[in-house]
């Protein structure tokens, strides 16, 4: 099992080093050069120098390259260009806000997913099987942004229950913070609800298929014991494979409904750095992304162990 | 009862006299001394041979097998009826998008009265003739005063246009990727799965946020080829899988026997052999281009905020929604329909092709 | 067959009562396009201590005929009619107890006048089900002095859902052919078995689901009487350092391992009836040939009959003392393993014999049978081998065949075989 997880954890590390070298290649290939592009075609020779020595990129490629990853390592995130903050206090500012839409988003979600997926599977063919199919069909057809809109427009126009604009921090109370991000959490839950229950309820479908689950039937297992105690570890395996990938819809919803509700978070601080042509904001926020993400994917590996035995007593999975 | 019967016939039409199959020499003798029957089995006693039937008792054979990819979506089509209205209603977007200028009411960037509501009405002189016109706005007006319905039949044209060039980049530069992993193996295939793991890691409206910061500057070209870069893992993995499965088959062997090239052995024997899972994730990957790009559209940083598109729209109509929230509930609706055809027809082709989820999605 | 003639009945050779007695046992598949007879009115029976056969090639119908058995036939299918009667006086008292709006008594007098009125019956077990009352599925044929119940059987077919479940891996339990399948990867192997023993045997602990689940996150208690039990099973198959091995994961077994645990824990207990179908096919010969060495001798053991569901003839010459051959839903055929061999009767099972290999004779001709078993959608013919029989008449077509005595305790369902003046 460690060595799984090793492996895992290196896997992770490479990763992240392959998105940091791509970041920094990337933003080097920019056409006309990163500087150009911040300045527009206008900048005098001087302004260009100027900021390409503030930004290091006079110096040679290989020793800027050695710089970024020491300074990723040492979170030294350099200052952004419009303001001149420090990335990391921009990142500190926006990233909770986020990160918090999405935990709560999972947290429903999967809320959500496994009972339905689970009614979905067992009452096969009827009416809340149905119900929930259809759910689930049209959840996956709706960007989270729009569903942010619809909620904003019931919850906060209509009925006025919730607020629909801002964030407040968790220290000024977990209620307000609460009330703040449950419409949000709610936009990003559902697509990612529905994707989840889709695979939750197929997974079951064949896990209560195969042989083992007969062989539960045959030695008079009652159908409650053969649900929960044979099937749903076993289903649960695909689902986890899935709510990690899924996560990404999580992530990427979460960048998009944050500015439905006018909450300032990553990805109002992405848009705004890229339409500013502000990279130095632009790498760091895409790079903490893409970390947040492959970090989730790790802990789905770690979870697998805990699921799935056949990797925690043997190498990998079948 | 197929095998049997394609099996049996030919043999039991040409056999109608039954002296076309003459007794054998060693068996058919009928056991009239009421001893043991003759264990010898195969030969011919009775009127009816192995294979025949009295006519009356043949059955019409239904065969299954071998059926072409189109006849399989023909078939699945007319069973599966959530599939079939599916397909009507992408045909009908498809239809909508091409024909924008003919089927649109108004040009698209004709303006009338402001935030008007579905189905009321402006008033005034908008064709410049001096005269005063009525003009009905089914879906209501945006805050520019654009008409609605126009808005969304012409940002059709750019969600089919995205979407199409999307998967066509992501398809071309997938497959030939999965293909050639899959094929040559080895080193090759480390370096290309590597990456298409790597990919596989990335959030994809970030890796298109990203692609569209290195390449600065919005437009249509930079959103396809962002979503479309976005999307080459997803059929890198396929191609490679079947590529895998198909390689060590017979008629492959065969082709390479005969000294057909790798070119033409990949292009011409694996591809088709693969086109099932292709078709069916390019079905499932267009609903996904068209929320990406109206993901990016929405986020301002898709093609050029005076193109229509469903997502500006929304995108737009968010500051109205206490006030007009017909301009972003409306475009969001053509969205999710749009996209659940999408889903639903390629859902019901993958049962078609019995392929498993986990393989495609 | 249901208008065949009273006939002697060879199966009830020795004149003990059968254990198992199958009459007239009727599962349907709705399709699209119609019906799937997969099990067309079988009968069937199994003495104590015998190990009975079930042959055909696949999509005969056997494994369906097992699963009717064990009340487990996967919807849509359904078993239509027929009585599957387990004959054990212990299970009638328990069950009589257990279930005391479920029990009618059938007299000899009542068996008498269904059988004066149906002639067609000649099972008891077929005529007393005849009486039975909605709901009720526990037959007693006599009580004793106090009232209890003596004799008598149990109906699986027309027991409720709360009486299949002791039934199952209790009474009768079953072997299946895909060991690598048929264990669940999440659960070690010893808990796997020691849930039987805690489902059928009273060892003290809770089988409720709150106490299942708790087991499956702690872990099973490794003191309980249930897991001595296991390991003993484990021991009792051969398993080598069984009791280190319970805690292994099934994919920590091999396939012959997994089969072995398979039939310990369908043996852990004590069932009237192993129901092992295909239980060889997946493995290599020479495990093959320990299993099935390790069956027999388990059988006696535990006392405990086997119904063997095998295409292999090979198996059955070696292993049963009777054999059923079944085509197409039907069974067409019944004699004891000697002589079926030494004097196959029905076409089919002459053909299916001239279409095995013989180790004696590797050069022999193999003759396969053309063509392949039907699919069971609304036959339209009667004899369902006809079409693929070398003698069949005009007359196989369009009347049922019934059963014919062919041979000492040998019968064999073919219009074309039997007395002289009887065969077509």
């Amino acid at each position: 099992m460690w060595r799984y997880i090793a492996k895992r954890v290196a896997h992770a590390v490479f990763v992240m080093w392959l998105v940091a070298t791509t970041v920094f290649f990337g933003l080097r290939f920019v056409p006309g050069g990163p500087v150009r592009a911040m300045l527009g075609q206008e900048a005098t020779p001087e302004a260009v120098a100027a900021l390409r020595a503030e930004l290091g990129l006079d110096r040679p490629l290989p020793v800027q390259y050695i710089d970024w990853m020491t300074d990723l390592v040492v979170l030294d995130l350099g200052r952004s260009i419009t303001s001149s903050t420090k990335v990391s206090a921009l990142i500190a500012e926006a990233a909770p806000k986020t990160l918090s839409i999405a935990f709560i988003g999972v947290m429903l979600g999967l809320a959500i997913a496994i009972p339905a997926g689970v009614l979905g599977a067992t009452r096969r063919n009827e009416l809340a099987d149905y119900a929930a199919t259809l759910a689930a069909f049209v959840g996956i057809s709706m960007p989270a942004f729009f569903v942010g809109i619809l909620l904003a427009i019931v919850f906060g126009v209509w009925l006025g229950w919730l607020p629909v604009l801002g964030y407040v921090p968790i220290s000024e109370g977990v209620v307000p913070w609460l009330e703040h991000l449950l419409l949000p959490s709610i936009a990003v839950g559902l697509p990612y609800a529905a994707g989840v229950t889709r695979m939750m309820r197929s997974s079951l479908i064949e896990t209560l298929d195969e042989g083992y689950m007969r062989t539960a039937l045959a030695k008079g297992v009652s159908s409650r014991t053969q649900l929960y105690k044979h099937a749903m570890q076993n289903a649960l395996i695909p689902v986890v494979t899935i709510a990690g990938i899924q996560l990404a819809l999580v992530l990427g919803g979460s960048v998009t409904v944050e500015i439905v509700f006018g909450i300032q978070g990553l990805g109002r601080l992405l848009v705004n750095s890229i339409l500013e042509r502000n990279y130095p904001v632009t790498q760091v926020t895409i790079l903490l992304i893409s970390g947040v993400f492959v970090f989730m994917n790790l802990l789905v590996d770690i979870v697998y162990t805990a699921i799935d035995p056949r990797i925690r007593y043997g190498g990998e999975a079948a | 009862m197929t095998e049997r019967d394609a099996d049996a016939r030919p043999e039991a039409d040409a056999s109608a006299q039954p002296t076309d199959h003459p007794p054998r020499a060693d068996g058919g003798t009928e056991t009239s001394d009421g001893g043991v029957a003759d264990t010898t089995f195969g030969t011919r006693r009775g009127e009816f041979g192995v294979g025949e039937v009295p006519p009356e008792y043949e059955t019409e054979s239904t065969v299954e097998e071998h059926r072409s990819t189109l006849e399989r979506i023909v078939r699945t089509l007319r069973r599966d009826r959530l599939a079939l209205a599916g397909a009507i209603f992408v045909l009908l977007f498809v239809v909508v998008a091409v024909f924008a200028p003919y089927v649109a009411p108004h040009g698209p960037e004709e303006t009338f009265g402001l935030m008007k509501p579905p189905l009321s009405e402006s008033v005034g002189d908008f064709d410049g003739d001096g005269q005063t016109e009525t003009v009905t706005h089914y879906l209501g007006t945006d805050s520019f005063g654009h008409d609605l319905l126009t808005r969304i039949i012409y940002g059709a044209r750019v969600s089919l246009l995205v979407a199409l060039a999307t998967v066509g980049v992501a398809f071309s530069i997938g497959t030939t990727l999965g293909i050639v992993a899959g094929y040559y193996g080895g080193w090759i295939d480390s370096v290309i799965m590597r990456y298409v793991d790597f990919q596989w890691a990335f959030p994809e409206i970030i890796l298109g946020v990203g692609i569209i910061a290195v390449m600065g500057g919005l437009g249509v070209v930079n959103v396809v080829l962002a979503i479309g870069i976005a999307f080459i893992d997803d059929f890198a993995r396929i191609i490679r899988g079947e590529v895998l499965s198909i390689r060590e088959e017979e008629y492959i062997t065969a082709a390479r026997a005969v000294g057909m090239g790798d070119l033409r052995i990949m292009f011409k024997e694996m591809v088709p052999n693969a086109i099932a899972p292709l078709i069916v994730q390019a079905t499932l990957m267009i609903p996904l281009a068209i929320l990406a790009e109206a993901g990016l559209s929405f986020l301002g940083l898709g093609v050029k905020p005076t193109t229509p598109t469903w997502g500006l729209l929304i995108s737009d109509g968010r500051q109205f929604i206490s006030r007009a929230p017909w301009i972003s509930v409306i475009p969001g609706l053509a969205i999710m329909l749009v996209v659940l055809a999408f889903n639903t027809l390629g859902d019901g082709l993958r049962d078609a092709f019995d392929i498993s989820q986990s393989e495609v999605e | 067959m249901a208008t065949e003639p009273p006939v002697e009945r060879p199966n009830r050779a020795g004149g003990r009562d059968p254990l198992l007695e199958v009459g007239g046992l009727q599962t349907q598949f709705p399709v699209e396009r119609g019906t799937v007879e997969a099990v067309a009115t079988a009968d069937l029976s199994i003495e104590p201590g015998e190990i009975v056969g079930l042959v055909g090639e696949s999509g005969s119908g056997k494994s369906v005929l097992a699963q009717s058995l064990m009340g487990m036939v996967e919807a849509p299918g359904e078993v239509v009619g027929g009585v599957v009667a387990l004959r054990d006086s212990d299970l009638v008292r328990e069950f009589a107890a257990a279930f005391p709006d479920a029990v009618t008594d059938v007299s000899e007098e009542d068996l008498a006048l269904v059988r004066a009125d149906e002639p067609a019956i000649t099972s008891d077990a077929e005529a007393a089900a005849t009486l039975a009352g909605p709901g009720e599925f526990v037959f007693v044929e006599s009580r004793d002095a106090d009232g209890d119940p003596e004799a008598g059987f149990v109906d699986v077919r027309r027991a409720p859902e709360a009486a299949l479940q002791r039934l199952r891996g209790g009474r009768i339990s079953m072997v299946f052919q895909d060991p690598m399948n048929s264990m669940n990867p999440t659960l070690t192997v010893g808990e796997q078995i020691a849930e039987t023993v805690r489902l059928h045997q009273d060892v003290g602990e809770s089988v409720s689901l709150p106490a299942e689940l708790k087991r499956k996150i702690v872990g099973a208690a490794k003191n309980g009487e249930a897991w001595r039990r296991a390991i003993e099973m484990l021991e009792a198959v051969e398993i080598p350092e069984a009791e280190a091995r319970a805690d292994d994961f099934p994919h920590e077994f091999s396939g012959g391992m997994r089969q072995r645990a398979m039939i310990a824990m369908a043996l852990s207990c004590e069932p009237d009836l192993l129901i092992a179908d295909e239980p060889t096919t997946a493995l290599d010969v020479t495990i093959q040939a320990q299993i099935l060495d390790e069956l027999t001798a388990l059988k006696d053991a535990f006392d405990t009959s086997i119904l063997l569901i095998t295409h292999d003839l090979a198996v059955v010459a070696e292993t049963c003392d009777r054999v059923n051959v079944m085509y197409a839903g039907e069974i067409v055929e019944r004699a004891p393993a000697d002589e079926l061999f030494a004097n196959p009767q029905h076409p089919y099972t002459q053909g299916l014999i001239a279409s095995t290999p013989r180790v004696s004779n590797p050069d022999d001709e193999i003759e396969p049978i053309q063509g392949n078993v039907p699919d069971l959608i609304d036959v339209p013919y009667a004899c369902h081998f006809a079409p693929r029989c070398p003698e069949s008449e005009r007359e196989c077509f369009e009347r049922e065949p019934d059963f014919r005595e062919v041979g000492e305790s040998h019968e064999a369902a073919c219009l074309r075989r039997g007395p002289p003046g009887d065969r077509l």
